[in-house]
Formats: C-alpha cells, sequence, structure tokens
C-alpha cells in the first residue's frame, strides 16, 4: 500500500534555495510543508552541494557574513529545525505529474514509496556538471577524468587525493578553487586551460587561486583529446583564433594523471520536463515569470535549477520569493498568466530570469552577459532606466531591482534589456 | 629600484596598481583610486597575507575529513609550512562548527577552526 | 610437413598473379590454403589492403600477414607461466567475451568440466561491450559467406535466450530507406526522371530478392506517408523503404553476463584475471593450456580470444590468421530523444562502402540513441580512442537520415573489431593441432550470429571426439537482478519493505537503488570476480550510464564497493589495472 501525503507546499530540493524557501515558508504561516532532499554524496546530510564547498563567499549578503559553504548551510538547517516542516531526507522524488488541483509527486525512500498531493510545488533541484564529452574532447577514456565536484568530494568530504599531475579544463570560479585545493594539498597542477581570451571566473580568485601558485592560466586554448590507456597519461591542447577553432601546429601534449572537468554546471530539469514545463534554452532552466512560476501553474523554481547562480545568497533569495508566492497562492492569491510582458535579449545580453513579467509586482531581474566590458549602462529601453556597471564579466550575474511602478510604464508588453558601452 | 604590478580585488572596478620599491621600502604606489587600494597594495607586495581553507583527518567520524578555516589570515610564505603541520594532526570525533582544532598555529596567533560538524560513530561506515 | 594439393596450387597461381600488379616485393607460401605473407611496405593502408585482396581469393581459409610496414612493432610483455597445477578441464574455452560465454553456457548443458580463461577482471571488456547490441536480420551481409547463415539462424534464437536468461531484448524492426542518395555511382549517369524510377521500383525488388533467398521477411512500403507516420522525423525526400521486422535490439554486456552467470550455475567455473601464455601438445594434438597463474590439464581449446585469437593460435602452433583490428566510434544521445527513432534506421547505399556494413541509427533497449559506428584501421588491438574525424563523419552520414534530432549527446565511445583478412567467421578445428578449434574474426554479425556459433561448436566438438552427454539437471533459467526502474508501482513497494535498500536511489539518472548495487558487488563475486571494477557494476546495474555519467553516483558507488570489500575508497579500480581512483588519502604528499 503506497502511503499518501498531502501538502499546501512541497519544495524538492534541500540545498540553498531548497532550505531557504523551507524556512521562508514556515515563517509565512502555511500550514503542511514538505521538504524532500536526496543528497549528492552523503546519505541524510542537507545542505546539497553546499557542505563541500569550504572556501568562503557564501553569505556575505544573505548573513552579511562571509561565510564558507557548510557553515552557510548549517545556519540554515539550524533555523529550518526548529520549524514544523515534513523533512523527508534521502529520499528521491522520481516523477512529477501537474492536474488542476494539485500536483502529484511520487518519492521513494528506504521506507516505501510515498505519493506526494501538493497545492504548490518549488523545484529547487540544483544543477549537474558538464561532463568531458559535452565540451567534445575526444581521445581515450581511462581512469582519473573528474568533474570539479567529485574532485571536491573526493577531497573535501571523503579526505581521498585524487592525482599528482592535475590539468583543470575551466577557469569558472568552481574550476580555480580546485586548482588552489590540489596545490595547497601538494599535488602539482600544471595548467588551467581556458577556452575563452578571459579568465572565467572573479578576478580575486585568479590572483588567490593561480598566481599565488604559480598555476599557467592557458586563455584561448582548448582541450582536444585524452590520451592514456587504463590511467589518464596526458591531454593534447591547442590554441584557438577568434571563432574558438583550434589553430593548426599549435597542438601540444601536458603529461598528466588527472583531468578535472571544470566546464560549467547545467540545471536538472528532469522533474520540470516530465511536468511539462516550458524550457528556455539560453538558461536551460525553466521560462518563469515574476512569481518565478513556471509555465505549470503552481510550480516554482528557485536557485540553480532555475538560473546559475554565482552566488549562494541569491540561489536563497530565490528560494523565498518562489516561497511567497507559493504562499500567495495558498492564502487566496491569483497569479495572472494573460498577457505577460515579455523580457527580449539586447546587445550582450545572454540570458534574464525572470523572462516574464505580470506588472504586478515588484521583482528582481537577474542578468548574465556574454563578453566582459568596463564602464557600460544596462539599459531597460522601454522605461529609459540607465543602470551605471563599472565592471561586468559573464561569471558573474548581475541583479538589479524594478518597482511594480516602474513596470507599469511599459507600454506594449516587451522589455528591452541591453549593455551600452 | 624596482616596479611590481598589482590587481587590486577589493572592489569590482579592479584598479591596475603599480608599486615602485626601492631597497627596503616603497617608494610610491599609483594606479588606486580609493585608499583601501592603497592599503592592499602595499600589504600584498610588503606582507601578503592569506586566509587559509582546508581540511583536517578525523578519527571515529561520520566523514574521515573535516572543514577547517584559519581564523585570521597568514603570511603567504608560510602557509606551505602550515599546511605541513596541519597535515600531522588527527582530530578525534565527535566535532562542532567553531572548535578550535589547532591553537596558535606555528606561533602565529592564529586558530583553525572547525567549519562543518562531525558526528562520532563506532566503525568506519560511511553510509 | 605438409601436404601440396591441388588448390594450394591454384591458389599460388592466383596469388602470384596479385601479387606481381603490386608495387612491393612480397613473397608468398601457401600451406592447406592457408596463405602466408612476408615483405615490406610503406604504409599500413598497403599492408591492410594486400591482405584484403589476398584474403577475398575463392577457397583461402586464412591470410597470416607477417607483411612488416614502416613502424616498429611494439613487442607486447611476454608474461611468464606458472607452474601452480589448475584442475583437469574437458574443456577450456578461452575469452569470456558474448561468443565464449555462449559457448560455456551451451557446453554446460553436457556432462563436461568446462572452465573458461578471461585476462580481464571480468566478462565482455574488449570486443563484446562496444557495439550498438543489434540482433541483425542478416539481409546486409554478402550472400555466400558462413555469417550470413549464421547469422539468419541466431537471430531466430534469441526470443528463447532472452526468455531463459530474464534479458532485456525488442523486436524493433528496422525501417531501410531508399532516398536521392542510394545509388551514387548511377545517379549522374542516368536522366532523373529514370533514376528515380530505378530507386522506386527496381531497388525494392532487388532487395527482397535477397531477401527471399535468405529467407528473410520484409516488406516493401511505397507509400510515404505510412512511412512518416511510423517516423515522422525522417528525412523528407524519401522515396520508399523496406521494413524488416526481425531486427531488434539488447545490451550486449546484459547478455554475456547472465550466459556466464548461468554457466557459472551450471558448474563451469571461470578464471579471472588469467593470461594464457603457452600450449602443451603431444604429437600434434592438446594436452594443456599454460598460463600467468598456472597450467590446466585439457584435451579440448575453444579459441573465442577475440582479438587476441591469432595470439593465441600462434602460441599453439596453428596460426592461421592474422587480426587486424578495425575500430568503429558510436554516439550516445539522450533519453529525451527516443521519440525520433523506434526502428533501426539506415539509409540505403549501394554498392557498399568498402570494409564497413555502414553503421546505422538505432535505439538502445533502455531508450537512449546509438548513432554509428565508423570503420578504421587502425594497427593497435587496444586503440579505443575516438577521433574528432569520426564524430563528425558520423553526424555528416546519419544527421541526413534525421536531420532535426538535437545533438544532446550523452557519451560517445569506440571499440575495435576482431577482423581477419577473409572477413568471415573462422569456426573450424586447427588444421594443424588437434583439439584446437578456432572461434576467430568475429565481428559484426557476431552478436547475432553467437547462439547459432555455439550450436556449431558442439557439431564440431562432437566430430573431433569430444563425447557429449546432455545433462539431465541442466538449469536453464537465470534470473537478473530485479531493477527498481522497470517494475510497477506495487512491485517497487513490496521489493523496498522486504529490502529497504531497493528503496535508497543511488543513481538519479537510471533509477538504480542501492539494493541492485549490492547484488551485482554479490553476483560479481559468485562468478569469480577477483577485482570488482566500476565498469562491472555499470553494467550489470546500468549505473553510471544516464545523462551525468556518473558525476553524482559514481562517488557513491565507490564507497559501496570500498565497505564490501574493505578497501580504501581511494583504491578502487575503474575498468582494468592498473588505474586506481586516487593516490591515497588527501595528505599524501604532505606527510
Amino acid at each position: 500500500m503506497v502511503v499518501e501525503k498531502k501538502y499546501d507546499l512541497t519544495i524538492i530540493g534541500g540545498g540553498a534555495a531548497g532550505l531557504a524557501s523551507a524556512i521562508r515558508a514556515g515563517e509565512l504561516n502555511m500550514d503542511r510543508i514538505a521538504l524532500i532532499d536526496s543528497p549528492p554524496y552523503v546519505g541524510k546530510m542537507l545542505g546539497g552541494i553546499l557542505p563541500q564547498c569550504i572556501h568562503p563567499g557564501f553569505g556575505l549578503h544573505y548573513f552579511k557574513e562571509d561565510l564558507t559553504g557548510p557553515e552557510f548551510a548549517y545556519r540554515l538547517i539550524e533555523r529550518l529545525d526548529k520549524l514544523d516542516i515534513d523533512i523527508f531526507r534521502d529520499t528521491y522524488a522520481y516523477d512529477m505529474k501537474a492536474t488542476k488541483d494539485y500536483c502529484k509527486i511520487m518519492t521513494v525512500n528506504s521506507s516505501g514509496i510515498t505519493r506526494i498531493l501538493s497545492r504548490t510545488v518549488i523545484c529547487a533541484t540544483g544543477a549537474r556538471e558538464r561532463n568531458i564529452f559535452e565540451i567534445g574532447v575526444v581521445g581515450s577514456r581511462p581512469a582519473g577524468i573528474f568533474t570539479a565536484g567529485e574532485a571536491q568530494a573526493l577531497m573535501d568530504l571523503f579526505g581521498v587525493m585524487p592525482g599528482r599531475n592535475i590539468v583543470i579544463i575551466g577557469s569558472g570560479d568552481i574550476g580555480l578553487i580546485m586548482a588552489r585545493r590540489f596545490a595547497l594539498e601538494g599535488a602539482n597542477v600544471k595548467a588551467v586551460i581556458e577556452l575563452m581570451p578571459w579568465p572565467g571566473g572573479l578576478t580575486r580568485n585568479v590572483v588567490q587561486c593561480l598566481e599565488d601558485f604559480n598555476i599557467p592560466l592557458l586563455l584561448s586554448h582548448i582541450a582536444l583529446r585524452v590520451l592514456g590507456k587504463n590511467r589518464v597519461e596526458g591531454i593534447e591542447i591547442a590554441r584557438v583564433d577568434e571563432s574558438l577553432k583550434p589553430i593548426d601546429g599549435t597542438e601540444k601534449i601536458i603529461k598528466c594523471d588527472t583531468i578535472i572537468v571544470s566546464a560549467g554546471i547545467v540545471p536538472r530539469i528532469d522533474l520540470l520536463e516530465k511536468v511539462g514545463a516550458l524550457i528556455d534554452k539560453t538558461t536551460n532552466g525553466p521560462i518563469v515569470n515574476d512569481f518565478l512560476e513556471t509555465s505549470v501553474p503552481n510550480i516554482f523554481a528557485a536557485g540553480n535549477v532555475l538560473v546559475i547562480n554565482d552566488l549562494v545568497d541569491y540561489a536563497a533569495e530565490q528560494g523565498e520569493i518562489a516561497a511567497e508566492s507559493a504562499a500567495y497562492i495558498i492564502h487566496g492569491g491569483r497569479i495572472p498568466h494573460k498577457n505577460p510582458i515579455k523580457i527580449v535579449l539586447g546587445k550582450n545580453v545572454r540570458l534574464a530570469v525572470p523572462q516574464l513579467l505580470t506588472g504586478i509586482r515588484d521583482t528582481y531581474i537577474y542578468i548574465r552577459v556574454k563578453k566582459p566590458m568596463k564602464n557600460v549602462y544596462l539599459y531597460l529601453n522601454e522605461i529609459d532606466i540607465k543602470i551605471k556597471l563599472i565592471s561586468i564579466i559573464p561569471s558573474e550575474l548581475i541583479r538589479i531591482f524594478l518597482r511594480k511602478e516602474e513596470i507599469s510604464r511599459i507600454g506594449n508588453k516587451i522589455l528591452n534589456i541591453s549593455i551600452l558601452g | 629600484m624596482r616596479r611590481i604590478y598589482v590587481k587590486c580585488i577589493i572592489c569590482p572596478i579592479g584598479c591596475d596598481i603599480t608599486v615602485t620599491l626601492g631597497e627596503n621600502k616603497v617608494l610610491s604606489i599609483e594606479g588606486n583610486e580609493c585608499p583601501r587600494g592603497l592599503e592592499y597594495a602595499r600589504n600584498e607586495i610588503l606582507n601578503p597575507r592569506r586566509y587559509l581553507m582546508t581540511v583536517v583527518r578525523v578519527r571515529n567520524g561520520d566523514l574521515p575529513v573535516v572543514s577547517v578555516k584559519s581564523s585570521k589570515p597568514i603570511p603567504k610564505k608560510l602557509i606551505k609550512r602550515a599546511m605541513m603541520e596541519i597535515a600531522k594532526i588527527e582530530v578525534k570525533a565527535p566535532i562542532r562548527i567553531g572548535d578550535i582544532i589547532i591553537k596558535n598555529l606555528l606561533g602565529l596567533d592564529v586558530n583553525i577552526i572547525a567549519t562543518r560538524e562531525v558526528k562520532k560513530i563506532d566503525k568506519k561506515s560511511y553510509s | 610437413m605438409y601436404n601440396v594439393n591441388i588448390v594450394d596450387k591454384i591458389l599460388s597461381w592466383r596469388i602470384g598473379h596479385i601479387l606481381r600488379n603490386i608495387n612491393y616485393d612480397i613473397d608468398f607460401d601457401v600451406r592447406d590454403r592457408i596463405v602466408f605473407l612476408n615483405g615490406r611496405v610503406k604504409r599500413y593502408e598497403d599492408y591492410i589492403d594486400i591482405g584484403l585482396k589476398i584474403g577475398s581469393i575463392k577457397w583461402v581459409e586464412g591470410v597470416v600477414n607477417n607483411i612488416i610496414w614502416n613502424e616498429k612493432k611494439k613487442l607486447e610483455k611476454k608474461n611468464t607461466s606458472k607452474k601452480y597445477f589448475l584442475g583437469e578441464y574437458d574443456v577450456i574455452i578461452i575469452g569470456a567475451g558474448i561468443i565464449g560465454s555462449m559457448i560455456a553456457r551451451e557446453l554446460s548443458k553436457y556432462s563436461l568440466k568446462i572452465a573458461v580463461v578471461e585476462r580481464n577482471p571480468d566478462v565482455s571488456q574488449d570486443v563484446s561491450k562496444a557495439n550498438n547490441g543489434l540482433i541483425h536480420s542478416g539481409l546486409e551481409e554478402k550472400l555466400g559467406k558462413k555469417k550470413t547463415k549464421l547469422c539468419v539462424k541466431g537471430n531466430k534464437m534469441y526470443d528463447k535466450l532472452a526468455e531463459e536468461l530474464d534479458i532485456r531484448f525488442k523486436r524493433i524492426g528496422g525501417l531501410w530507406l531508399i532516398t536521392p542518395r542510394s545509388l551514387p555511382k548511377i545517379r549522374d549517369k542516368v536522366p532523373e526522371p529514370l533514376y528515380l524510377f530505378i530507386l522506386k521500383f527496381i531497388l525494392p525488388f532487388i532487395v527482397k530478392l535477397k531477401a527471399i533467398i535468405l529467407r528473410i521477411p520484409v516488406r516493401i512500403i511505397w507509400n510515404i506517408d505510412k512511412i512518416f507516420k511510423l517516423n515522422p522525423y525522417i528525412v523528407r525526400d524519401v522515396i520508399a523503404a523496406i521494413y524488416v521486422p526481425t531486427i531488434g535490439i539488447i545490451e550486449p554486456y546484459e547478455l554475456a553476463i547472465a550466459l556466464i552467470e548461468n554457466a557459472v550455475e551450471n558448474g563451469v567455473k571461470i578464471f579471472f584475471e588469467t593470461k594464457v601464455t603457452g600450449f602443451r601438445l603431444k604429437n600434434n594434438r592438446i594436452i594443456g593450456v599454460e598460463t600467468d597463474k598456472g597450467v590446466f590439464k585439457t584435451r579440448f581449446v575453444i579459441n573465442s580470444a577475440g582479438l587476441y585469437a591469432d595470439d593465441i593460435a600462434e602460441l599453439a602452433g596453428t596460426r592461421e590468421y592474422t587480426i587486424h583490428p578495425r575500430k568503429g566510434t558510436l554516439i550516445l544521445f539522450d533519453k529525451s530523444l527516443s521519440r525520433y527513432v523506434n526502428h533501426e534506421l539506415v539509409e540505403i547505399e549501394l554498392p557498399r562502402p568498402e570494409r564497413t556494413k555502414g553503421g546505422c541509427i538505432n535505439p538502445t533497449i533502455s531508450n537512449h540513441i546509438l548513432w554509428g559506428p565508423t570503420a578504421i584501421e587502425t594497427p593497435y588491438k587496444e586503440d579505443r580512442s575516438v577521433s574528432k574525424e569520426e564524430l563528425v563523419t558520423i553526424y555528416r552520414k546519419f544527421g541526413k537520415i534525421v536531420p532535426n534530432m538535437p545533438r544532446k549527446v550523452i557519451r560517445y565511445f569506440a571499440g575495435t573489431r576482431p577482423a581477419t583478412f577473409i572477413e568471415d567467421f573462422i569456426i573450424r578445428p586447427s588444421k594443424w593441432v588437434k583439439g584446437f578449434i578456432h572461434v576467430a574474426g568475429i565481428q559484426s554479425p557476431g552478436l547475432t550470429a553467437a547462439p547459432a556459433i555455439a550450436s556449431l561448436i558442439i557439431e564440431i566438438l562432437k566430430k573431433e571426439g569430444l563425447e557429449l552427454i546432455p545433462k539431465r539437471h541442466f538449469k536453464p533459467k537465470r534470473n537478473a537482478i530485479k531493477r527498481f526502474s522497470m517494475l510497477s508501482l506495487e512491485e517497487r513497494e513490496k521489493l523496498i519493505k522486504n529490502n529497504p535498500k531497493y528503496g535508497r536511489i543511488i543513481c538519479f539518472c537510471e533509477l538504480v537503488s542501492e539494493a541492485e548495487i549490492i547484488e551485482a558487488i554479490n553476483r560479481m563475486k559468485m562468478i569469480g570476480v577477483k577485482t570488482i571494477t566500476l565498469e562491472g557494476i555499470k553494467f550489470r546495474t546500468r549505473a553510471m550510464m544516464g545523462r551525468c555519467q556518473g558525476s553524482f553516483c559514481c562517488l557513491r558507488i565507490l564507497k559501496m564497493i570500498a565497505r564490501e570489500n574493505n578497501i580504501p575508497l581511494w583504491r578502487n579500480i575503474f575498468k582494468k589495472k592498473p588505474s586506481e581512483i586516487g593516490l591515497g588519502d588527501i595528505k599524501i604528499f604532505l606527510r
């Protein structure tokens, strides 16, 4: 006999966004709240990926303190424990279907299967890392190839040294931080390979993770193929031209025994796909309105599944907004779906979330640019708002706040966002 | 006389600062837009320091390592020695966030503090 | 001492004629229809070309190609034999791939002592794991070749096999498309209306005629709407299609594992991580097998050693062929695209490009999609690297068939085919050593033909004097590991109540539970696997084979293996030794 449980709100995911939304929901007097969490590496541990992120940079906005990942998670978990929320630990939500009245979520853990019927759902399932095939590296497939997150879990959860001579593909913050981890523990990081002509992560990390340890950063280089029979023996790289194509004759082989793939993370939208939510090709996450509601009514999204956040504070904030939206629905509110204002991406804007505005509320908009620039303006065409930005880089999400009054000035249901030099 | 180029990381502007050094002292610092940059550049040249984040081995815990951070930044040139000191230690579970794992590391008045909780378990099973 | 017979003489004359017209100085020898080639060429392609030319001569039964091409051959480390006595067996099977496993299970139906010797830590680790899992109809094979008949026969045996062994098998059928690209050689030579007429009304009947000869059921579909109803994503300029209903799909390593489990249950012993180093003969008859772990006493040896069959034959003094590895790359696409492909999809192209069946698009039994394989000659048996060019070739060739399928790649991989120069199966007793049975050159359609090959081996062994008394208590049925992902809601509930570990999902992408992984480890131990590898678990449970390719579940599985095996986490092996996951604990460089 399958157990059936009914909730007003079910939060899927116990990482930063999920925990923050559960706390907010508890504060907002919602009655029956459930949190479903299946931890990535250690059974029953809440916090998603945070317990293994032992470096600081978490909570500068949210707690006004510079905390490490596990400390940030602990603060949230502490507050969560005080609330009356059904927490399903080490439980996996494997299916989701939406009907008119509720959303049906099938979950499983070692006690059995529970069918959850929930009036509202917040999907906070986070992101997964790109693997080596997704970035087109060919060659052999030996042992010794790890994603940055795997290497991080191996080292900082399980105390294992993955290898001796390391090459890291990708200079995003995660790759840079792993470079420092390896170097600190005495391994030999031979190079960080970056496709673009600029580093993927923050300058602070380039200085403190690479320059501090004399680790070469090879910009405008591409990883071509892996060499090695049973274990990695080397990686072939080449320089690229302006169109990011490898230049003949520049190929060279770096000998190594470990390759770390740090080529970005991608939202885990499996459940959203199952329930038919529309996905935005620029974010790889769901299309949402300013209530963070997906195209399926009463299903919300927050955190890295919605848009890849570089600050955990934003993920938590999105969790709170989603919780507030769910509470709004439970307490009788209605979210208009007809004729939303569409956000259109202009010059040098890669993505913007939310993609739709109802116009009936204030909202944050999270924006990512394509190319780094200095001394520019973020320009919102239809309402003639110019925001000065001193330095923009693709790896830093820009967050702006728009008030309902400003949004109401939009006439023709389109808001154009662009970067002007 | 030497010139060293430092990229300031205090704020997003990222000033490119030029520090001119004489025999044993700083002759000039140029390129900063604010006094914090001045301070940063001076420290980076004369006494660069970094916070240290690493893990320490644990005995009888639900995980084999505990994440730690230094209470204060450590001089850059002593990081390697600090890491080697820390590598010698094995700490026993249980551990709470904030526990001092190593007091006064290398006599620098810096503590190594736990940033993660570790529960005690009897046998080796990290389910 | 050899007999000079008439056929050898005729072959010598023919071969001499061919070799005279080649730019190189090649010596040859013919003995019992086996051709030995010697000489020197500049390029590897020439080595292959000459070998294939000679191998295609009628009545040639094997080409031993000792021609040196310009690279120094890397001498593989010679393994030393151990003197330790490992036992006496009626038959020793070398190689636990699909063929070896199938033969082992077949032989386990008789009252015989059977042993399998496998160099890798697990079954199905070389040729048998890197193919697209198709159970072919036989229609694409050349008429007159042994492999064609065995393929057609083997295809029919899969329903019973799948049922007995509890493996997944589905007859998905094949849609062979006739498009304007199907007859490239005559396309420019005839006016277009005639070309289209030939494509639509003559070519289908040529194919149908071949099908009738081979006794393979096919249906010609002329109605374009019907074709698009079967698959709305097919290229728009399709002209007609041949539907081949008997084409099926399985997961090849799932089959090999099931076969070995059943064989072991029925008394077969399998020795892993054991390399054959030599043979003991008396009066040109097999009396023993030497390995790096010890010596076996036996009278019959089945050489199903795949890529290494020629090396094994050489050790026994019966080198009758040379294996020239042919690499093939496959691209695996995401499950979410499964609606694009429900049959084997092939764009007919005649004449067929040399040396390859052409490859195809097919769904896997787990609802992913495969494109490929390519066919590249490689001198290295262990070369399974994928090259950019091969990926481009696959995209170009198969992208034409379903032009709008998004390219959501999960993984690409390559395997090497153990091709011989006669491009057919070599299944026969050795010409010069009694008791030694060749089962070599088993490339496609080897998987399909495997059950028929096993039956053929039984016949051969009977003829060679092995007494085959059927067992009274043969257990034909084997049960697979119950998979959470494949069960109904009620079955899942029941399973978890019985064993809570079925409720802990370890691999999210493929919905694999902890219980299945523990059972996989146990089953590996049960058949005698000494080193539990990640890949062994992968193939038994499908963990790590989904979208994320293990980036979440790999570490959890490593923990479980470490726990079950009482080894530190970092000592886990990925595929083969040496390939430990890590070097030691994290402070290993600092202490």
